[in-house]
């Protein structure tokens, strides 16, 4: 099932899509409609019956009665209630007030790469080892916990056949397990930081807060660590990329805005469920079907604009979908966006000379195998070797 | 012509897009992390990032009206 997906694979109008336990559905990877759905709130996050496994079992296992603290699978009024009580401890500023604390992880992992010495695996070292240790500091859990849930989350991302359903789903009790454990923590020792906020303050039931503290913690770290990777795969599979970073570091940010529009590495294609007869691109969804939304990485019509399939950091990226839209855009894009920064930065200035240390052929990408295409590629946790 | 920027809070969810896309215009409070409008926008730049954030807004919270007087 490991295969190089293709990155210039053509956008997918909505089409008929039949899940695996026989009953019928639509999927699209095309942009304008993928924005369309996202946007639209006569579609529910919550499918009405189980999906069949479709993506190995990845959202069936996401369903259980903690899901109602899960942002991404409630709809309003709850979702809206949720949203709101989180949303000032998310905002630009407060993410933004974070900066130092995201500085000294990011200088911290590098120091330990210099001292560990060249090649070395950079997604352990580095990918996951920044925006994990920085979740950790953001919500106020000791870092020394993060094999709890970063253990777990790998084989709950694992689309290959190596995780199955059941592997998926006893994950997740893992995943609640720690969850409950960090609750028991907080209460018993509640400090000033935002996970006792959130346990002590927020009124959520237990079954709530494990399915809210599972989100947190998994999109906290899961998805940032695929960006560093496929970033750091893309600046340095041609020489001249990362020498043009490098030599105009002060525009780190629009980097950072290319690798999400290009890698499109977020789980951002949760399904949809019409609530109603709904037409979307001239095609009618019934109420009750569901829609598998995948979001190409183009970030824009391919039709008028043929050159968005290029990863080219020195373009403005313009709009993309990486952090989703509508209601269920990324809570925690601003601190996404700074952690790749400061982590960017950090690479191009202390590590002026890093480059991949093995073949780019043999570094391993997974396709949705189950779905039939191979437009979604991400990076698996498979060590990539990096030199200096 | 004038330009009316709305912003509903009755909408707006805090996910700090137009913050982002137009620091000069929107803000956010620090109680609700909702949108707070800081001014009308004065020239051709504002009026681009203005339309950049009400089409990118999440929620669909912003609203752009030209009106001529």
């Amino acid at each position: 099932m490991t295969t190089v997906a293709d990155p210039h694979g053509a956008e997918q109008p909505l089409r008929r899509f039949r899940f695996p336990d026989g009953h019928l559905g639509w999927f699209t990877t095309k942009h304008s409609s993928c924005r369309a759905i996202m946007q639209d709130r006569r579609f529910s996050v919550h499918p009405m019956r189980p999906l069949g496994g479709f993506d190995g079992g990845f959202q069936d296992a996401l369903a259980g009665p903690e899901h109602v603290g899960d942002l991404l699978r409630i709809n309003p009024p709850e979702h809206t209630r949720l949203r709101r009580y989180l949303a000032p401890f998310f905002t630009l500023r407060r993410v933004e007030e974070k900066r130092p604390m995201v500085e000294r992880v990011v200088a911290e992992q590098i120091r330990a790469m210099q001292e560990a010495g060249p090649p070395l695996d950079f997604v352990h070292h580095f990918a996951i080892a920044v925006p994990s240790i920085a979740i950790c500091e953001f919500l106020g859990l000791d870092p020394s916990w993060r094999s709890r849930y970063e253990a777990p989350t790998e084989a709950l991302e694992d689309m290959t056949e190596a995780s199955t359903p059941a592997d998926k789903l006893a994950s997740v009790h893992q995943l609640y397990d720690f969850a409950s454990e960090v609750i028991d923590d907080k209460r018993a020792n509640p400090t000033d930081d935002l996970l006792t906020e959130i346990i002590v303050r927020s009124g959520l039931t237990d079954t709530a807060l494990r399915g809210l503290l599972l989100l947190l913690f998994i999109a906290g770290h899961g998805t940032t660590a695929l960006n560093f990777t496929a970033g750091v795969c893309g600046l340095l599979s041609q020489h001249e990329r990362w020498e043009a970073a490098r030599a105009d570091v002060d525009s780190v940010d629009r980097t950072v805005e290319e690798i999400l529009r290009y890698s499109m590495t977020t789980n951002a294609d949760m399904p949809r469920t019409a609530l109603e007869d709904i037409e979307i691109d001239g095609v009618l969804i019934k109420a009750g079907e569901t829609v598998v939304v995948v979001p190409g990485r183009p970030g824009g019509d391919l039709a008028t604009k043929p050159d968005l399939c290029r990863f080219d950091p020195g373009r403005d990226a313009g709009r993309h979908l990486a952090f989703g839209h509508g209601i269920h855009m990324c809570l925690g894009q601003h601190l996404a966006r700074l952690e790749l920064a400061v982590g960017f930065e950090g690479l191009l200035r202390q590590l002026p000379s890093l480059a991949l240390a093995e073949p780019l052929e043999s570094i391993r990408w997974y396709h949705r195998g189950t779905l039939g295409f191979d437009h979604s590629a991400q990076l698996m946790r498979d060590p990539l070797l990096v030199a200096w | 012509l004038t330009w009316n920027l709305l912003a509903d809070r009755d909408v707006c969810l805090g996910a700090g897009v137009c913050v982002r896309l137009a620091p000069r215009l929107f803000d956010q409070d620090d109680d609700h992390g909702l949108v707070v409008l800081l001014m009308a926008p004065s020239d051709d730049m504002q009026v681009q990032d203005a339309r950049a954030a009400v089409e990118q807004c999440p929620s669909g919270a912003l609203s752009f009206v030209a009106e001529t007087r």
